[in-house]
C-alpha cells in the first residue's frame, strides 16, 4: 500500500520534473535576475522552452512593468503587443506582470517598496500615494526632461506627476470623470429633463418612480461603488473657498481643516441617504452589484447610476448597441453649482531597481508619446491627457467632458491625503444601515482615521 | 534498561523541520512580536521608534473592536459545535464499506476544495433577498417570512457568514474523523457485539470513547480557524455591510493596509494569546480523558 | 431484520438530500462557467441559453497563463507536500516517543503554530533578508505555514502505535532510522494518506501567502491566475468560474485517488502486538 502511494507520488514527480525542467531553469535565470534586480531573459509563456537557459536573445532588453490587473485591459494588451512586434527597432521589451487589485495588492505593493523589491518600471496610482502610503518617494527615478513631456500640458503634469518640484511619473491610461448616468430613453418616456439643482433632481426621482421603474441605483455589495455619489460634495467646500482640491487638502492634511468642517461634504452625504428613505433607490441595494447596475442602466429598468466613466466603457462593451442611449450630467446641488470630479490616470514610473536607467527612461518616453498612447486609445476609448491622441468617446463621457472643458470639474481629492482616512465606504455603509445615526459621524470616522495614522508617523500638526 | 531505550531516540529525524520551523516561523514571529512594541512609518524598518504598549492600547479604542470581538465569538463558537456535529455524524454514517459511500465522501469534502473567492461569489447570488435561489425556493414553498436579506442584515450576516463556513467545512471534519476511526480496532467492537451492544451503544462506549484524541483534533482545529477567520469573510461580505462583520482577522489586515505595522503586529499577538486561552486548555481537558491504546 | 433496513433507508435519504444542499453551489460554480459572459454575470441557477464550454476555457487558458500556472502550482505542491509528509512525521515520532522537557517544549512550540497566525510580512522580511530567490522563499513558508497542523495530526496518531513495536525492533537489531522508516513509517498510512490530502488542497487553494512571492508571469500559481479576469471595475464572470473549475479538479482528483487507501489502512493500521 505504501509502495503504491509512494510509486503514485515518484511518477507524479517524474513526469513533472521534465515539465518542472523548463520552469526550474527558467526559474533559475530568474532567480539570478531577481536578486540582482536585472533585466531577465524568458518572455511570453509559449517561449519558456526555449527560452530555458539561454541568454536574451536579439538587441532588445526586456524592462519588467508591474501593475494591478484591473489596469489590464485592451489598451495595454494592444501596446504591448505592438511593442514585443517592434521591439528590436524600439531596444525594449516589456514582461508584464500583475497583481490583485484592492486592498490586498495594495498592501502586497506597500512591502515591495519597503524592501526595494521592485520591477524596473510600476504603473501606480500617482506619486503622492507612493509618498504616503509606501514611503517610497526616494525609489523613484526623475523622468524631467524626457522627450514624451512635451506632448503634454503641463498644467495637468502639475501637483500630480510633478510633484515637489521632481517628474516622478508619466500619466498613463485615460481621465476618469465622475457623475450621473441616466437612460434617455427612460427620461423622454417619463417627460422629464436634466435637473440642475436638487429639488429639481427630486422631481425628477419622483416622476421616475411614478412610472414605476427605480430612479437611483446604488451597488452596494461593491462597497467601493457606494462613494461615487458623495465625493462632488467636498469640492463645493473648496470653490466656497476660493480654492482648488489641492488646497483644500494642503489644510486637511496639516489639520487646519477636518472633513467634517466640510459642510457641503457633510449635506451630500445627508441627501444621499434622503434618496434611500424617500425610496428612490432600489431595495435590494446592500447586494446589488456593479454588473446588475450595468444591466439595468442600459435595460431601463433603472434610470440613473452615479459613478465614473468606467461605466460608460463598461456598458460600450456589454450592450454596444445601448452606449448611445447613455448620457450623464453633474451630480446636483441645491445651489445648482454642479462640480464634477475628475479623476487623473495612473502614473508610469521607472524605480531606482532598473540596471538601465536611459533604457527605462526611452521606454517610458515612447510608451506615453503620441504613437503609442494612439494604439493604446484605439483599443481603449477614452479621454487621454496626451494632446496629439484623438479617441471616439461614449456620449455619456463627452457629456462630461463638456461639463469638464466648462471648468466645472476638479481634480478629485481622494488621492491626495497625506494620512489614509480609512475606507469612506465602511462610514458610508454603517450610516445607510443605521449603525451610524447622522452624516456627520461619517466625516467623523474619517478625522478619526486621519488622526490616528498622522499620529502613528509622529506628525506635528496633531 | 528504560534509560538505555530513551537514549536510543535520537532527535536526528526532527532537526530539518525544526530548523525550517526556526528560520521561517519562529524568527519572523519574535519579530512580529518585538515590532508589536515600536511606532513605526509605513513599512520603512529603520524608522521605527520604541512605543511601549501603546499599539496595543490602539487595538483596544478600535471603533470597531467591541463588534469584532462579539462576531469573533459568535462565529467560532456556531461554526466549530455545528462543523463538529455535522462531521462527526457524517464520519459515523460513511464508515462504512457500501457502495455509495465513496461517492459521498467525495461530494461532502467537495466544498473544501473550492476556492474561496468562488465561494463568495456564489453564495452572494444565492443568498440574495430577491433573486437569490434560497429565497426563491422560501417564497415557492410557502415561508415568505422566512425570505430574509442573508448576507446584509447587519445583525443576521454574522449567522449567514456562519452557515456559508458550515457547508464549506463540515467534510473535511468528516475526514479527520473518519482516519482517527480507522485506528480503532476491529476486535473491540467484535468483543462489545458479543456482549450484545448494538448501535448507540456501540457508539457511546467504543467508538467515541477511542475516537477522543482524532476528535479532540478535530475540535481544536475548528476553535482555532473560527477564531482566526478572514479569508472567508473577505470573500463574502469584505466586513460589510459597514462594518456588520468585522472579525479579528479583518481588523488585523486593516490595520496593516493603514500602513500601521506595529498595530497589525500587536493586533496579531493578541489574536494568539486568545486562541491560546481558550484552546489549550479544552485541549488538555480532553485529552486527560483520552483512552491510551 | 425489517428495523435495521428501514433505518438505513432513512439515513441514505438524509445523506441524500444533504448532498443535494452540498451540490448546487458547486453546480452553480460549473454551469457559470459554461455561459456566456452577459449571463455569467448574473450568476444564478439558471441552464445557459446557448453553450460556451470550449469557448470559454479555451479563452480562459489563452488569456490567463493557466498553463504555467498549472505546472508551478504542481511543481510547488508536490514538493511542499513531500516535505511535509517526510519532515513532520518525522518530528511527530521524535517528539512523541522522547518525553523529556526538552521535547515537550519543542512539541508546545510546534503546537504554538497552530494558534498564531502566520505574519506573512515579518516572514517576507526574513525571506529578503537572506535574499532567497522568491519560489524558494514560497516553498519554505508554505511548508513551515502547514506544518504545524501536520505534526499535530502525527502526533495525535502516533500515539496509538504502542512502544512495544519499537522494542522489538531494536532487538532485532534495527536502528532509529530503520526503525523509523520501514515499521513505523507504514502504520502512520491512514494518517499520512490524510496529511497527503489536506496539505495537497492547502498548498494548492493557497493564496495569502503565494501573492506575495509568485507575482511575475513566470511563476504565479493557479489560484492567482483568477484574478487576471477580475477586477474592480469589470469582471469576466465565465472566465472565473472556468478558472475554478480547473483549479479545483486536480484537488478532486488527488482526494478521488487516495481517499479509498483511508480506510485500506485500516487493516495495516494499529493492531495489538
Amino acid at each position: 500500500m505504501k509502495k503504491k502511494v509512494l510509486a503514485f507520488m515518484l511518477t507524479l514527480v517524474m513526469i513533472l520534473g521534465l515539465a518542472g525542467c523548463g520552469s526550474k531553469s527558467a526559474e533559475s535565470t530568474e532567480t539570478a535576475s531577481d536578486t540582482a534586480g536585472e533585466e531577465s531573459s524568458a518572455v511570453e509563456t509559449e517561449k519558456t522552452e526555449e527560452a530555458a537557459g539561454t541568454e536574451s536573445t536579439g538587441e532588445a532588453e526586456t524592462l519588467t512593468l508591474l501593475m494591478y490587473t484591473d489596469w489590464y485591459k485592451a489598451g495595454w494588451e494592444a501596446l504591448e503587443k505592438y511593442i514585443d512586434e517592434n521591439a528590436d527597432e524600439l531596444g525594449f521589451r516589456l514582461e508584464i506582470s500583475k497583481i490583485q487589485g484592492g486592498q490586498q495588492g495594495d498592501q502586497v505593493l506597500q512591502t515591495k517598496f519597503a524592501t526595494d523589491d521592485l520591477p524596473d518600471l510600476i504603473q501606480v496610482y500617482k506619486p503622492q500615494w507612493v509618498e504616503a502610503y509606501a514611503n517610497g518617494l526616494d525609489k523613484l527615478v526623475d523622468l524631467t526632461g524626457i522627450s514624451s513631456t512635451s506632448e503634454y500640458d503641463v498644467n495637468v503634469l502639475n501637483g500630480t506627476y510633478i510633484y515637489k518640484d521632481k517628474l516622478y511619473a508619466m500619466p498613463i491610461d485615460s481621465i476618469v470623470l465622475s457623475g450621473v448616468f441616466y437612460n434617455k430613453e427612460v427620461f423622454e418616456s417619463a417627460g422629464v429633463e436634466i435637473p440642475k439643482t436638487w429639488d429639481e433632481f427630486l422631481a425628477v426621482c419622483e416622476k421616475i418612480k411614478e412610472t414605476g421603474i427605480t430612479p437611483v441605483y446604488y451597488s452596494g455589495k461593491d462597497a467601493w461603488s457606494v462613494q461615487p455619489p458623495t465625493i462632488s460634495g467636498i469640492l463645493n467646500d473648496a470653490a466656497e473657498r476660493g480654492i482648488d482640491t489641492f488646497g483644500l487638502m494642503d489644510l486637511i492634511n496639516t489639520n487646519q481643516l477636518k472633513f467634517s468642517e466640510c459642510t457641503n461634504f457633510v449635506d451630500t452625504i445627508e441627501r444621499t441617504k434622503e434618496l434611500i428613505d424617500l425610496g428612490y433607490v432600489n431595495e435590494t441595494y446592500l447586494s446589488d452589484t456593479v454588473d446588475s447596475a450595468h444591466q439595468a442602466l442600459a435595460d431601463g429598468t433603472c434610470a440613473m447610476y452615479i459613478n465614473g466613466t468606467w461605466c460608460a466603457d463598461n456598458i460600450t462593451e456589454k450592450f454596444p448597441d445601448k452606449a448611445d442611449n447613455i448620457g450623464a450630467f453633474a451630480m446636483p446641488t441645491p445651489g445648482g453649482e454642479n462640480y464634477i470630479n475628475m479623476f487623473t490616470p495612473y502614473a508610469l514610473a521607472l524605480t531606482t531597481q532598473c540596471e538601465n536607467e536611459e533604457l527605462g527612461k526611452k521606454a517610458i518616453a515612447f510608451i506615453t508619446s503620441a504613437e503609442a498612447q494612439q494604439i493604446y486609445a484605439d483599443a481603449q476609448p477614452g479621454l487621454y491627457l496626451n494632446k496629439n491622441v484623438n479617441s471616439t468617446i461614449p456620449a455619456a463621457t463627452a457629456d462630461l467632458q463638456e461639463i469638464m472643458n466648462a471648468g466645472m470639474a476638479m481634480t478629485d481629492w481622494e488621492e491626495i491625503n497625506n494620512f489614509s482616512y480609512g475606507n469612506l465606504s465602511e462610514p458610508l455603509l454603517n450610516y445607510y444601515t443605521g449603525t451610524l445615526t447622522e452624516a456627520i459621524d461619517v466625516t467623523k470616522a474619517l478625522d478619526a482615521e486621519t488622526e490616528r495614522n498622522a499620529k502613528a508617523q509622529g506628525d506635528a500638526n496633531w | 534498561m528504560k534509560r538505555g531505550k530513551m537514549k536510543r531516540y535520537s532527535y536526528a529525524l526532527a532537526v530539518p523541520g525544526l530548523a525550517l520551523y526556526i528560520i521561517f516561523f519562529i524568527i519572523p514571529a519574535v519579530g512580529g512580536l518585538l515590532l508589536s512594541f515600536v511606532k513605526i512609518l509605513g513599512f520603512d524598518l529603520s524608522s521605527a521608534r520604541f512605543g511601549g504598549i501603546s499599539n496595543y492600547i490602539d487595538v483596544f479604542t478600535q471603533p470597531n473592536m467591541r463588534l469584532a470581538i462579539y462576531n469573533s465569538f459568535v462565529f467560532a463558537v456556531i461554526t466549530t459545535i455545528l462543523k463538529t456535529v455535522i462531521g462527526l455524524s457524517l464520519a459515523v454514517a460513511l464508515n462504512r464499506r457500501m457502495p455509495m459511500t465513496n461517492a459521498l465522501r467525495t461530494i461532502f469534502f467537495l466544498p473544501a476544495v473550492i476556492n474561496t473567492v468562488a465561494v463568495g461569489l456564489i453564495f452572494s447570488s444565492l443568498m440574495h433577498p430577491t433573486n437569490g435561489l434560497i429565497n426563491t425556493f422560501l417564497r415557492s414553498i410557502g415561508l415568505e417570512a422566512m425570505a430574509k436579506p442573508w448576507l446584509v442584515d447587519t445583525r443576521l450576516a454574522i449567522f449567514s457568514v456562519c452557515a456559508i463556513e458550515i457547508w464549506k467545512w463540515s467534510g473535511f471534519t468528516m475526514v479527520i474523523l473518519l482516519s482517527g476511526m480507522q485506528a480503532i480496532g476491529k476486535d473491540y467492537y467484535e468483543a462489545a457485539e458479543i456482549d450484545g451492544a448494538v448501535g448507540w451503544k456501540k457508539f457511546r462506549y467504543i467508538t467515541f470513547p477511542l475516537l477522543l484524541p482524532a476528535f479532540n483534533n478535530a475540535l481544536i482545529l475548528n476553535m482555532i480557524g473560527g477564531l482566526k477567520v478572514f479569508d472567508l469573510i473577505q470573500a463574502t461580505t469584505q466586513g460589510g455591510p459597514g462594518s456588520a462583520t468585522e472579525v479579528f482577522g479583518t481588523i488585523i489586515f486593516k490595520s496593516f493596509g493603514s500602513g500601521r505595522l506595529g498595530e497589525g503586529c500587536a493586533a496579531s499577538v493578541l489574536l494568539a494569546v486568545i486562541i491560546a486561552a481558550i484552546t489549550i486548555p479544552t485541549y488538555k481537558y480532553i485529552a486527560d480523558r483520552e483512552v491510551e491504546m | 431484520m425489517k428495523r435495521i433496513k428501514l433505518g438505513t433507508i432513512c439515513l441514505y435519504c438524509i445523506l441524500c438530500i444533504a448532498c443535494f444542499v452540498i451540490l448546487i453551489p458547486v453546480f452553480m460554480v460549473v454551469i457559470n462557467s459554461f455561459k456566456d459572459r452577459n449571463e455569467a454575470a448574473m450568476m444564478n441557477i439558471h441552464l445557459p441559453s446557448s453553450f460556451h464550454i470550449l469557448e470559454n476555457y479555451k479563452e480562459m487558458i489563452a488569456e490567463g497563463g493557466i498553463i504555467r500556472g498549472f505546472l508551478n502550482s504542481m511543481f510547488i505542491t508536490v514538493i511542499c507536500v513531500f516535505g511535509l509528509i517526510l519532515l513532520c512525521s518525522a518530528m511527530a515520532f521524535v517528539l512523541q516517543r522522547k518525553k523529556n522537557l526538552f521535547s515537550k517544549i519543542i512539541n508546545m512550540t510546534v503546537v504554538f503554530g497552530l494558534v498564531l497566525p502566520i505574519q506573512i510580512i515579518p516572514t517576507y522580511f526574513v525571506c529578503n533578508f537572506f535574499h532567497l530567490p522568491h519560489v524558494a522563499s514560497a516553498i519554505f513558508v508554505l511548508i513551515v505555514a502547514n506544518m504545524s497542523f501536520t505534526v499535530f495530526l502525527y502526533t495525535g496518531f502516533m500515539k496509538s502505535i504502542p512502544a512495544e513495536i519499537d522494542e522489538s525492533a531494536w532487538i532485532d537489531g534495527a536502528n532509529q532510522f530503520q526503525l523509523f522508516f520501514h515499521i513505523i513509517f507504514p502504520l502512520l498510512q491512514p494518517v499520512t494518506v490524510t496529511a497527503i490530502i489536506i496539505n495537497f488542497m492547502a498548498v494548492w487553494n493557497d493564496f495569502g501567502i503565494s501573492i506575495y512571492f509568485l507575482n511575475s508571469a513566470r511563476n504565479y500559481t493557479l489560484p492567482l491566475t483568477v484574478y487576471n479576469f477580475f477586477g474592480n471595475h469589470s469582471s469576466d464572470w465565465q472566465l472565473v468560474f472556468a478558472n475554478v473549475v480547473l483549479a479545483t479538479l486536480p484537488v478532486m482528483i488527488v482526494y478521488l485517488l487516495l481517499q479509498k487507501y483511508i480506510i485500506a489502512g485500516m487493516t495495516a493500521g494499529a493492531v495489538k502486538g
